[in-house]
């Protein structure tokens, strides 16, 4: 008998293909610890997001089934390395939320939305999830005060991330390295 | 080239989170200082007790009677239920109320506590 995992080609493509974008959305996600946002806005919450960059790449190329794959194992690793079991809930709430949005807004990409809007959506989004996990865990609904601040930071952070996606997923595309 | 491109429905996306963010500052923290923030105890339709909570020196503690028995914590700008030996459990949940317009209810000993303010702004952007 023979123990594998995977027995063809296309799904052994998968495996190294998903296995390197929940790696790249970890990494992301760990560096954008090395920025401390909270400095310039004393605020708890306040991230870039650049591990968004990972999920819409995701969604976008490979469709939403690989985009939920990512961002769920993603959210669970990061809770192993350095979140715990609730930055695991506050994460994955926010994820969730982010990506259903943006898959809803997925049509309109190209036609109606860049990546800017999608971006800030999702961002925005990322917070509503969080804030609601934080009132139903914290079981205080005072939680949503934190909102306005949170959504309006998440106008610029989807702007730049969008930003930088716009420019990788251009550059990627003209390269010819995105043959999926 | 510009650096950021938006498309139309980017700026609608925008204009809907900005607006978003808009309406959770005047719903949340429109009225989070300033006037007065009246407790209000009410059970059995009834008012019991009536607590102003702003520059309440230190923190009170008031029992509750009934059917189940209750304790109810006020401090300064804020009052929640504390304790309470009914099955739900929601009135603890709650937590603490903050804002005039808030309430925490139990059902089961038919107890409620509400803030009250200096208007009913809040209340009609609840409505």
């Amino acid at each position: 008998m023979k123990l594998m995992f995977w027995q063809n080609n296309a799904q052994t493509k998968r495996v190294i293909q998903y296995g390197l974008m929940i790696s790249l959305a970890l990494a992301l996600s760990v560096i954008e610890k090395w920025f401390p946002l909270g400095l310039i806005v004393p605020f708890p919450g306040i991230k870039l997001g650049l591990a968004n960059v990972v999920t819409m790449f995701a969604l976008i190329y490979f469709g939403v089934r690989a985009a939920f794959l990512v961002t769920v194992i993603r959210c669970f690793l990061g809770a192993i390395f350095y979140g715990g079991i609730t930055a695991l809930a506050l994460s994955l709430s926010g994820g969730l939320l982010a990506l259903l949005l943006m898959a809803i807004l997925k049509p309109g990409y190209k036609r109606l939305f860049s990546l800017n809007g999608i971006s800030v959506a999702g961002a925005a989004a990322h917070n509503v999830g969080q804030v609601a996990m934080a009132a139903f865990l914290l079981g205080n609904a005072g939680v949503y005060a934190y909102l306005s601040v949170l959504l309006l930071t998440a106008v610029i952070t989807g702007v730049l991330t969008g930003t930088i996606s716009i420019a990788l997923f251009g550059r990627l595309e003209k390269s010819g390295h995105l043959q999926l | 080239m510009r650096l950021v491109k938006l498309k139309i429905g980017d700026y609608a996306i925008i204009a809907v989170v900005l607006a978003a963010a808009l309406f959770v500052m005047l719903t949340f923290t429109g009225k989070a200082s300033g006037g007065n923030l009246t407790a209000v105890i009410i059970q059995d339709n009834q008012i019991m007790h009536k607590i102003s909570l702003k520059g309440l020196e230190k923190p009170l503690i008031i029992d509750i009677p009934g059917k189940y028995h209750e304790t109810v914590a006020a401090e300064n700008g804020r009052i929640r239920f504390q304790e309470a030996d009914c099955p739900d459990k929601v009135c603890v949940n709650t937590g603490w109320l903050t804002r005039p317009g808030q309430i925490a209810a139990c059902l089961p000993n038919a107890t409620i506590i509400k803030i009250e303010g200096d208007d009913n702004e809040i209340d009609v952007l609840a409505k």
